[in-house]
Order: C-alpha cells, then sequence, then structure tokens
C-alpha cells in the first residue's frame, strides 16, 4: 500500500503535468517529496501524544505524570514537533519550491532517499535514546545543554540527523545550480527563491549544529575531556534557533503559494518580497543572540546589537511579508473581480470553507498577532527580564511554530493528498472545521502560557509550581491559567488528531481527485496591472495591527517599569 | 480613472461570489472569540498590576 501511494502516472519522459497548478512534474523530485511528507506527518503523530502528556501533567490540577516521565515526554514532544515534524516537510518544501516549480527532473534522487534512510534511522535512534535514558544521564530537552549529560546515542542521532538532512538538500541545491546555469538571465520564481532563501538559512543552521554536536559527542564519548559550557551556549543556538528559522522562511514561502493556488492571490512586487527574504538572509540568524539575553558569559553590548539593532533588520522583513502577502491576496481576487468593490469584500467571499485556505489565513493572522508580537518584545534585553524562562516563553514559540508554521504546514498537506497524492479528501466537513478548531484552540493555550508565565512568573520546564516540595512558596495563584492551557492544549491535540485522521483516511480510502481548478484561478484575470488595484483593506489591516503592536510594547513597558528597580 | 468600475468587469465575467457557505461566519466567530480572549487577559494582567 505505502509503495503504492508513492507512486504515479507518469509519462515515457518521466514528467506528468499537474491539472490543476499546470506545472510539469517529474517522478523524480514527486516520490522524495512524497515520502518525507509522509514521514513528517509520522512525527506530527507521535510529538502530538506527547503534548497530550505533557499539558495533562502542567495542568497540575490532573498532574499525569512523574517529574522522570514528564521530562521523557517533554523530550519527545520537543524533537518530534519541533525538529523530525518540520523538517521533514521542509525537505518537502524543497523538493516542490525547486524541481517541481521549476519543471524539472531533480538530479541525485537518490541522494534524496539516501538522506532521507539517514534521517529515519536518525531520529528512530534519538526517539530511543531519549525513551531509554536512566540516570544519571539526563533528559536532552531540546536544548541538551552541556555539562549535563545525555544518552551517546542522543549526541550520534542529532550528528547523523543533521548530517542526513544536508545530504537531502544537496539534489535542491544542484536543481538551482542546473537552473541558472542553463538559463542565466532567468529570474527564480518567488516561490523557488523563498525555498533556495530557506535552504540557505537551513545550511547556516545545519553547520552550527555539527560545529555544537560533533566535539559534544566527542566530550560525551570521552574522547575530549572537556567542553566549554559557555560555548555549547552560544554555538548551540546557532542551529537551536537557526532550526526555527528555517521554519519561518519555509512558511512564509507557503504562505505565498497556498495564497495563490487556493485564493487567486498575486505577488504585489516581486523586488520588495525578495528583499524581504535577503533580509532574512543577513539578519534572522542573529535572533538566536535573544536566547542568550540572561547568559553572563556574552557582554551586554553583544546582546544589545544582535537583538536590539540587528534583529530589526529580521523584523522588518517580517512586517513586509505580513503586508505584501494579504495585499497581494487583496489586489489578486479584485483583479479577478471577486467580492466586488468594498474594503473587505475580497476577504468576506475568499475560500473559508476550504481548509488550504483557511488553514494558511489563520496561520497568518495568528502568528503576526501572537508570536510576532511577542517575538520582537522578548526579544528586547530590558523586556526579556520579565519574560526569560517563565511559561511565556513556550506561549511565544507556541504561537511562532505552532498556529503559525504547524498550521501552514497542515493546510500545504491537504493540498498535497489532492495534488501529489491525488486523492480526494474524506470526512470533508471535518476536514472543513480542523484549521479553526486548532487555531482557536492552539491559541487559547499560548495566551494561557504567556498569562501564567508574565503575571505570576510560572517557570517553563516544570511540571510542579503549585505545590514545590521543601517549601511553602508556591504559584498556586496560576493555577487557573494552568487549566485553561490544559483544556486548550487537549482540545488542540483532538484537532491535530482529526487532521491526521483526515489525511490518513483521504490517502488510503480517499476517490482518485478530479481535476479541480479552484475557482479564483480559473477566473480570467483583468489585463490591468496588479499594481492599479486597491489595497485599501489591507492598509486598514496593517495599521489595526501596528495599533496592537504598539499598545502591547507600551504595555511591557509599563509592566517592567513597576516590577524593580535596577541597581539599588 | 475610475479603478472600481474595471474591476467589476474583470476578465468580462462580473463580480463573481463564490460560495464559502457558513466558514466566513465561522472565521468571524473565532477571530472574535481570540481577540475577547486577549483583552480578557490583558484586562487581567492590568488588574493584578493595580488592583
Amino acid at each position: 500500500m505505502a509503495i503504492g501511494l508513492l507512486e504515479g502516472s507518469y509519462g515515457p519522459d518521466g514528467f506528468r503535468t499537474c491539472e490543476v497548478t499546470g506545472l510539469k512534474i517529474h517522478r523524480s523530485a514527486e516520490v522524495p517529496a512524497k515520502m518525507f511528507g509522509l514521514t513528517a506527518v509520522v512525527a506530527l503523530i507521535l510529538g502530538g501524544i506527547a503534548a497530550l502528556l505533557v499539558a495533562l501533567t502542567r495542568w497540575e490540577a490532573v498532574g499525569l505524570l512523574q517529574p522522570t516521565q514528564f521530562y521523557k515526554y517533554l523530550s519527545l514532544h520537543a524533537w518530534n514537533l519541533l525538529i523530525f515534524w518540520m523538517v521533514f516537510m521542509e525537505v518537502a518544501i524543497l523538493y516542490v519550491g525547486g524541481p517541481m516549480v521549476l519543471g524539472r527532473k531533480m538530479p541525485g534522487s537518490k541522494l534524496a532517499r539516501l538522506g532521507w534512510t539517514v534521517m529515519v534511522v536518525s531520529a528512530v535512534l534519538i526517539e530511543y535514546a531519549i525513551w531509554t535514558t536512566t540516570y544519571p544521564d539526563q533528559q536532552p530537552l531540546l536544548t541538551s545543554y552541556a555539562p549535563l549529560k545525555s544518552s551517546p546515542l542522543f549526541y550520534l542521532g542529532v550528528n547523523t540527523f543533521i548530517l542526513g538532512t544536508v545530504v537531502s538538500a544537496l539534489p535542491f541545491f544542484a536543481c538551482i545550480w542546473q537552473e541558472k546555469n542553463e538559463h542565466p538571465g532567468r529570474t527564480l520564481p518567488l516561490v523557488s527563491f523563498g525555498a533556495f532563501v530557506t535552504g540557505i538559512i537551513a545550511v547556516e543552521a545545519l553547520l552550527g549544529g555539527l560545529i555544537t554536536y560533533v566535539p559534544t559527542f566527542l566530550w560525551r564519548i570521552g574522547v575530549v575531556g572537556h567542553i566549554d559550557a559557555s560555548w555549547y551556549r552560544q554555538m548551540y543556538w546557532i542551529i537551536g534557533h537557526g532550526s526555527q528559522q528555517i521554519n519561518l522562511a519555509a512558511m512564509i514561502t507557503v504562505w505565498y503559494f497556498m495564497t495563490h493556488l487556493t485564493a487567486g492571490a498575486e505577488v504585489v512586487s516581486e523586488k520588495v518580497s525578495r528583499g524581504a527574504f535577503i533580509l532574512y538572509l543577513f539578519f534572522i540568524n542573529l535572533g538566536a543572540a535573544h536566547h542568550l539575553m540572561a547568559d553572563p558569559a556574552v557582554s551586554a553590548g553583544w546582546r544589545m546589537w544582535n537583538t536590539s539593532y540587528a534583529m530589526y533588520g529580521a523584523v522588518l522583513a517580517s512586517l513586509i511579508h505580513a503586508f505584501a502577502i494579504p495585499a497581494g491576496l487583496e489586489a489578486g481576487r479584485r483583479r479577478r473581480g471577486l467580492g466586488g468593490d468594498s474594503w473587505f469584500g475580497w476577504l468576506k467571499t475568499a475560500p473559508w470553507h476550504d481548509p488550504g485556505f483557511s488553514a494558511t489565513a489563520l496561520s497568518i493572522i495568528l502568528f503576526g498577532f501572537l508570536g510576532g508580537i511577542t517575538g520582537v518584545l522578548m526579544g528586547q534585553m530590558q523586556l526579556n527580564t520579565m519574560r526569560h524562562n517563565t511559561l511565556a516563553v513556550p506561549g511565544h514559540f507556541h504561537g511562532t511554530v505552532a498556529v503559525g508554521t504547524t498550521l501552514a504546514f497542515m493546510g500545504l498537506v491537504y493540498y498535497v493528498v489532492r495534488l501529489l497524492f491525488r486523492k480526494e479528501w474524506v470526512l470533508d466537513r471535518l476536514a472543513r472545521l480542523q484549521p479553526y478548531l486548532y487555531g482557536i484552540a492552539m491559541s487559547i493555550a499560548a495566551m494561557a502560557m504567556m498569562e501564567a508565565g508574565i503575571v505570576y512568573g510560572v517557570p517553563r520546564r516544570d511540571p510542579i509550581t503549585t505545590s514545590i516540595p521543601g517549601t511553602s512558596f508556591s504559584f498556586s495563584a496560576a493555577s487557573p491559567m494552568l487549566e485553561v492551557l490544559g483544556i486548550a492544549a487537549s482540545v488542540a491535540v483532538l484537532a491535530g488528531a482529526i487532521f491526521v485522521l483526515v489525511t490518513v483516511a483521504s490517502l488510503l480510502f480517499g476517490e482518485e481527485a478530479e481535476a479541480r481548478v479552484p475557482v479564483p484561478l480559473a477566473i480570467e484575470r483583468s489585463d490591468r496591472s496588479v499594481h492599479g488595484f486597491s489595497m485599501r483593506g489591507t492598509l486598514a489591516m496593517g495599521l489595526f495591527f501596528l495599533v496592537v503592536f504598539a499598545l502591547f510594547y507600551g504595555m511591557d513597558w509599563m509592566w517592567l517599569s513597576r516590577l524593580w528597580t535596577f541597581g539599588t | 480613472m475610475d479603478e472600481r468600475s474595471d474591476e467589476g468587469r474583470a476578465g468580462g465575467v462580473g463580480p463573481v461570489v463564490e460560495d464559502n457557505g457558513p466558514w466566513f461566519a465561522v472565521f468571524v466567530v473565532v477571530i472574535v472569540i481570540l481577540f475577547a480572549t486577549a483583552g480578557a487577559a490583558v484586562v487581567h494582567s492590568l488588574l493584578a498590576t493595580f488592583g
């Protein structure tokens, strides 16, 4: 069955033409893309199960897991969802954004299969290492901070996983190389360009990972006698945060792709959007420094330069994309006559019944308000002191990778099922409901974490905070927030389970997909340039976003001023 | 040039409304609930600060 799912009908030259997108797709790219996509969903299932157990422990009235078990499942949750689900999806996105969008055969597709094999074996090794870790070894969580020692198999698995990812990315880069060699004057399509930038950021992060984890592995097996903990922290965050910047760049590439495919969006300014991607290239990884805001090993000047100055280059890029994508949606739909000429008719008539679109649109909105604003706030040295190591930090990154990246990838997977596997969705109504259910539940869970962290200072990574053994001090006042977190996270896991149910059932039992071009793409466009159409609805929403941004920025400074007086 | 009249004539097909059923309303409800939740969180934070 699995092998059957990977195969398709191709011409003698190995190509087929997608009836919906018109893309020429070669078997050498499509089969590996399906392999990586399916593997990602397996990681999503494992990480989702662990998420439920973690949430029902942090909801301390339930208190499901003992501390030793809590850290095991927290490690499994982090590695499956922050790393495996994301990275397998991102390699698939490289194959879509490269050979598929460019209509090319993928060179070195055997390398893709080799890379996939190494990544899967490594992921199993990491899962096994986490599962079997016993004292005196420590659970690695995501950071595996030295000098705490984890299982040697864990470090080995991380190194080989990184190598496997590099090998998997090579066919994509070779494809771009061939394209530019054959057509030196031709500009890459924006989606390919975004995937290319994602790939470069990935290489930087992966090299940082090898610089970190090879010496750490040698230290763990006794070849190297000492590892400097401050050196480890600084090196680790090249991949620790770099891997999340891959998520960001890949997610934005998916936003451009999906808003066009499902709702007829256009790129209003290629130069501006490409410029924003290039800003990411130069500035986004400097944002990793915000993890070291309270680190005594680096100077205050270093921290300020990397976060409060250089990082704003990346923030500017995000703000550009945040305007460019809805503006492209508005102008593109107006150009097709969709929604009349009112301020928001283009939005009201958008395909909200299509989970590919609703997941993408919710991802854009929720990422901006929850992940984006809080990311800028906690990325500033002074404001960071209020949130550092509190539950507000997971609140922030669930606003980026859970309601942002994961929701965007879910929307993409719905279309991968139809366009690559060519299966109709089964349980159609559940599919339509799922992005809304996941979006609202995960957003409320993220806000509950932020509130518990900012207002009460509840620590992250701690299963017991309301009745701490050996002390009368407790965070019990925050219990209602932890209850909201537990309930909302459980609903979000349910929504994740619905996603898995719909996609897996569609693959196994779905009928062969009909070649239905989405309505917006089937409508002829006006001859007028896209620049000639109003984007006033997006401007209004953008101004609203900036007002909210300014309000939260001001309130954070107000709260900071009331905490304590520095230096006295 | 009046862009609005041109929008209405885009592609010669006139304004088209894709039937998205009740799902735009669902979207609006979700957004209202989330902003109300965020607003309640802010009020709660302010009460904790000044109350």
